[in-house]
């Protein structure tokens, strides 16, 4: 017994040894980790402050820059943080890991609430607390994909609009023999067209299959029952059509980013290319003569929208939330994401008031400009792009198949 | 043999066998340099293209320091109080991410001691070595959403910067791993033995004769560790938690409609310029020079 | 405390495998004990999930292959094996270039400043983000890029050449410079370790350069290979951004696509990928072992270079 005793102190002895070097490098960490655990413990305790509204995006391009114009205009200010627009990523940070805990308010591509509603995730709304709604264009109050669930119609309002545009391509007139916009150009110039073979692009995920298959649709090559809502077989069979392009030399690439887009625009790599309309202009600064298409056919047509999360009844800052939410419906979040994205708001119609009040520049032209261009857009028959459309896997499974033959 | 002689002996042989006697080291010479020139011609690019007015064409030119403003006063972000186009704020990012690097540094150094020596030496090392080496064998995503779901949906703990830490640990630890184990596994347990017939005590045999020996192992594996965790991004994809280290923060950014790359130029050459320092210096403190104190 | 631990021996068990570290079993037992129970068994727990139904994480018990039917049917089956074609291309020809490299790193060059400056040099580009490492390649690989100027200049081509880019070639490429670090390092690392009075004896004993690097070097380096292997292999088949900036998406790849999966909340079907994934490491593991076997298996050359 004693024997093993001795054993044991030896052993132990040994083994202290070694912990203590252990020991030494467990406190260096901690030492070396310290600031970023009191960081985060500071920035916690700042979030829980009166007055401070916290916000989640999933664009980085919908925040305006900075929040001058929002904290002067409501008092409050605003804590953002943005993370990837990938429904299934999004809906887990919201689902998951209780985004509401840390956020009043999130944003995300339409077409989620239903998953938020069904989660019990986001608070119904009163549009009474927010003086700007009311003054909304009916046309934005009742869009189609929304009237389920956010039009006052059907007496539930689960969200406000953030931005909202519609998308088409971009495309080479001159070099390519066509008309420039206002004249229609059609989508047939990115999908199949001897002129743009081998120089086209479009992008590489189900969006972009959701497109080629409205176009078939349009082009009669196709019968869709619900373009809001595509089934698996109509999905394959757009899939096919795809193949049957991209064996035939059609594209170029299927971009994944906005750089991917701008890049392969620049350097001459294609002279069609579905994108989206910023990347027109960046393309435009070194002296390229891209344009965005009127499209002929449809326009991709996206909102981002703004819901209130749960944990806000708890919280009981929804008033502040209320706040919050009006300035985005008005002409201060307006003026700042028109001239700077070219997107639209709820209310584009206060921004030039809100800037010639504020002593601001005056964007009557550039606000026009949008608004007219969007007028234009809006006209063309409905194809309101859901985020989480109902056969979604099914739908980004077929473009993998696109993408791997 | 002296080395002279060596020399000499050597020049007394044909021509021929001579050539064939340095080639070896020419081809190591061509290859690595190649190599080192593919790996470094962007590297260079983008250096001069984050000067440059234009840099999505590939061609720098139209010198300016515009893309630096950018990134180094996003964060203040206000010119003249008009909305200006960057949120580009890397500051928070870049600090989290050299903290977690740090910590999982120091962690794959601990674990390696606490396994490395061991490993080499018992009889199951076989199950052993392929559980360490499990993470590798999953694609990182998938890795992260299994760990996410068991510790989220299972569990029931909340994720945060403690699995941001697990899930780099996790990435790099087989790394780390390997790298002591091609150390540890020529250890040679008789020194221990001598050093006890020679009354040496536990702490003298760990200090003067293992830790010497194992040295390059741990600065190995704490390097891997530090590298691996830095650009770590699948597991960290789940395991976040409104924690965002640079390559998370850079992901997110790649989904604007605004141009992020001469931003992310500018970053990387701001990197490129420091991280060259550190390393110079760690590496001299850590290799000594080049020259491996391992000799048994 | 003058006693001698290591005369006394139990009579049979586990110490009998560990002679000499038996505090290190108690710190190996209980950090196994961490990692078996907190990572292994939720990894192992994946390949369960990919035998289940559902929808995003709304998971039902209840058995089924569909998964894998669905991974197969979405051409996952020809995105594996290109995967993996194209890695271990680039893995072996990392192998052929970094061993020489690493070899007269180790042991040729004697000029510690060009030492130092080769390490830096293969260590900073970790720090970088990967795009930013190939991204410049497009644009000089690009159809008006550098490449096809001099290629037309020249009047070697009448037209651009258009593989160079958006192609299975210029995955290849991004993959070479990239990964090359990883496999310097461990091979260093081995080879530094050879003790020099080896390759001295060896060579006084008349073995040609040849021959020493074949019979000495070698076995000798084989742990820093196997792991110059592994370091560069794994991360090549996680990496999204190479397949996809220089490649342009027309060659899909491992990565993108598990990403695509969770991306929509597919965890089923990537679940079911990462299973199928698992079974080719194992499959190459059981392959290695075979290869190794002279020396003892993977875990045996780690072992049987002990002196």
């Amino acid at each position: 017994m004693a024997k093993s005793k001795k054993i044991i102190s030896k052993h132990l002895y040994y083994h202290l040894s070694r912990r203590n070097f252990i020991k030494g490098a467990a406190a260096g960490s901690v030492i070396v980790g310290a600031p970023a655990i009191l960081k985060g413990l500071t920035r916690r305790a700042k979030a829980a402050e009166k007055g401070v509204v916290r916000m989640l995006f999933t664009a980085p391009t919908m925040i305006p820059g900075d929040w001058t114009r929002f904290e002067k205009d409501t008092g409050l200010k605003m804590e953002d943080t943005v993370i990837k627009d990938d429904p299934g990523i999004f809906l887990t940070e919201v689902q998951v890991n209780d985004a509401g805990d840390r956020f009043d308010m999130i944003s995300t591509l339409s077409g989620t609430e239903q998953s938020l509603i069904d989660g019990g995730n986001i608070l119904q709304m009163e549009t009474s607390a927010m003086p700007n709604w009311s003054g909304m264009p009916a046309s934005i109050q009742s869009m189609p994909y929304l009237v389920r669930d956010l039009s006052p119609s059907a007496g539930k309002v689960w969200g406000v609009p953030l931005a909202m545009n519609a998308d088409s391509f971009g495309y080479l007139p001159k070099k390519l023999g066509e008309k420039r916009p206002p004249e229609e150009a059609s989508w047939s110039l990115v999908f199949e067209n001897e002129k743009t073979m081998g120089r086209s692009s479009t992008g590489d995920n189900y969006i972009y299959l959701w497109e080629a298959l409205a176009y078939l649709k349009h082009t009669g090559q196709l019968a869709v029952k619900d373009i809001l809502n595509p089934s698996p077989a109509e999905a394959k069979a757009t899939a096919d059509f795809l193949i049957k392009r991209k064996e035939a030399g059609q594209f170029r690439l299927f971009w994944k980013i906005f750089d991917d887009q701008v890049a392969v625009m620049k350097n001459g790599e294609v002279d069609a290319i579905r994108c989206w309309e910023p990347a027109v202009n960046e393309a435009n600064k070194a002296g390229g003569d891209w344009v965005y298409a009127t499209a002929k056919e449809f326009y991709l047509k996206w909102m981002h929208g703004i819901y209130i999360t749960s944990q806000v009844e708890d919280r009981g800052n929804i008033d502040e939330v209320y706040t919050a939410l009006n300035w985005f419906l008005s002409g201060g979040y307006a003026s700042a994401i028109t001239p700077l994205r070219g997107y639209l708001n709820g209310r584009p119609d206060l921004a030039v008031d809100y800037n010639n009040s504020n002593g601001l520049e005056d964007i009557t032209t550039a606000m026009d400009a949008a608004q007219e261009k969007m007028a234009l857009k809006f006209a063309k028959e409905d194809f309101w792009f859901s985020a989480v459309p109902e056969n979604l896997q099914e739908m980004q499974a077929q473009m993998d198949r696109v993408l791997n033959a | 043999m002296t080395i002279e002689n060596k020399t000499l002996a050597r020049f007394r042989l044909p021509f021929w066998q001579r050539l064939t006697d340095w080639a070896p080291t020419g081809i190591g010479i061509i290859f690595g340099y190649s190599v080192l020139f593919i790996l470094y011609f962007p590297i260079v690019m983008l250096m001069l293209l984050s000067f440059s007015g234009d840099p999505l064409t590939g061609i720098p030119g139209d010198w300016t320091i515009t893309w630096y403003e950018d990134v180094i006063f996003a964060d203040i972000a206000q010119r003249d109080g008009e909305a200006y186009g960057s949120n580009f704020r890397v500051g928070d990012p870049l600090l989290l991410s050299i903290m977690l690097a740090f910590i999982t540094s120091i962690l794959c150094v601990i674990a390696v001691l606490i396994v490395g020596p061991v490993l080499p030496r018992i009889k199951w090392r076989g199950p052993f070595l392929v559980g360490f080496l499990m993470p590798l064998m999953i694609p990182g995503i998938v890795g992260g959403v299994g760990l996410f779901m068991w510790y989220r949906l299972v569990i029931h703990v909340k994720m945060g910067i403690w699995s941001l830490v697990v899930a780099h640990f996790v990435w790099a630890f087989p790394f780390a791993l390997l790298a002591m184990l091609v150390v540890a596994s020529r250890f040679d347990t008789r020194l221990m033995e001598a050093a006890e017939d020679l009354g040496a005590k536990p702490w003298q045999r760990f200090w003067q004769i293992e830790m010497p020996i194992l040295k390059p192992g741990i600065y190995a594996a704490g390097f891997f560790g530090f590298l691996l965790s830095f650009n770590e991004l699948p597991f960290s994809i789940f395991m976040r938690a409104g924690q965002d280290t640079l390559p998370l923060y850079l992901w997110i950014q790649s989904g604007a409609h605004n141009t992020t790359v001469p931003l992310i130029y500018a970053m990387s050459t701001i990197i490129t310029v420091g991280s060259i320092g550190l390393t110079f210096l760690a590496i001299k403190l850590a290799f000594g020079g080049g020259q491996n104190d391992v000799r048994q | 405390m003058t006693t001698n631990v290591y005369t006394y021996r139990k009579p049979a068990g586990l110490r009998d495998y560990l002679p000499r570290l038996p505090a290190g079993v108690w710190s190996l037992s209980g950090f196994s004990l961490l990692w078996f129970g907190g990572i292994v068994l939720p990894l192992l727990a994946i390949i369960v999930v990919s035998f289940l139904q559902g929808r995003g994480l709304n998971i039902n018990f209840d058995p089924t292959f569909l998964q894998y039917e669905r991974f197969f049917s979405y051409g996952g089956g020809e995105m594996l094996a290109r995967s993996v074609r194209i890695a271990g291309t680039v893995t072996i020809v990392e192998l052929l270039l970094a061993f020489p490299f690493a070899l007269w790193l180790a042991k040729g060059c004697k000029n510690n400043t060009v030492k130092l400056l080769t390490f830096t040099a293969l260590t900073v580009p970790f720090f970088l983000s990967p795009a930013a490492r190939v991204i410049v390649w497009r644009s000089v690989f690009g159809i008006n890029g550098a490449v096809n100027q001099v290629l037309l200049g020249t009047g070697i081509v009448d037209e651009p050449v258009l593989w160079l880019i958006f192609s299975e070639f210029a995955v290849h490429f991004g993959f070479i410079g990239a990964f090359f670090p990883t496999m310097v390092w461990p091979i260093f690392l081995s080879v530094s370790l050879i003790d020099n009075d080896f390759l001295e004896a060896s060579g006084d004993l008349g073995a040609s350069r040849l021959r020493t690097l074949l019979h000495i070097i070698l076995p000798l380096a084989l742990p820093g290979i196997v792991a110059g292997f592994v370091f560069t292999f794994i991360p090549m088949l996680g990496d999204a951004v190479v397949a996809s900036h220089m490649g342009g998406n027309n060659v899909l790849m491992l990565a993108a696509q598990v990403q695509s999966l969770i991306g929509v909340s597919n965890f089923l079907v990537a679940a079911a990928l990462a299973a199928v994934v698992l079974a080719i490491m194992l499959a190459f593991q059981v392959l290695l072992w075979f290869a190794l076997k002279p020396v003892g298996g993977l875990a045996g050359v780690f072992a049987s270079l002990r002196r």
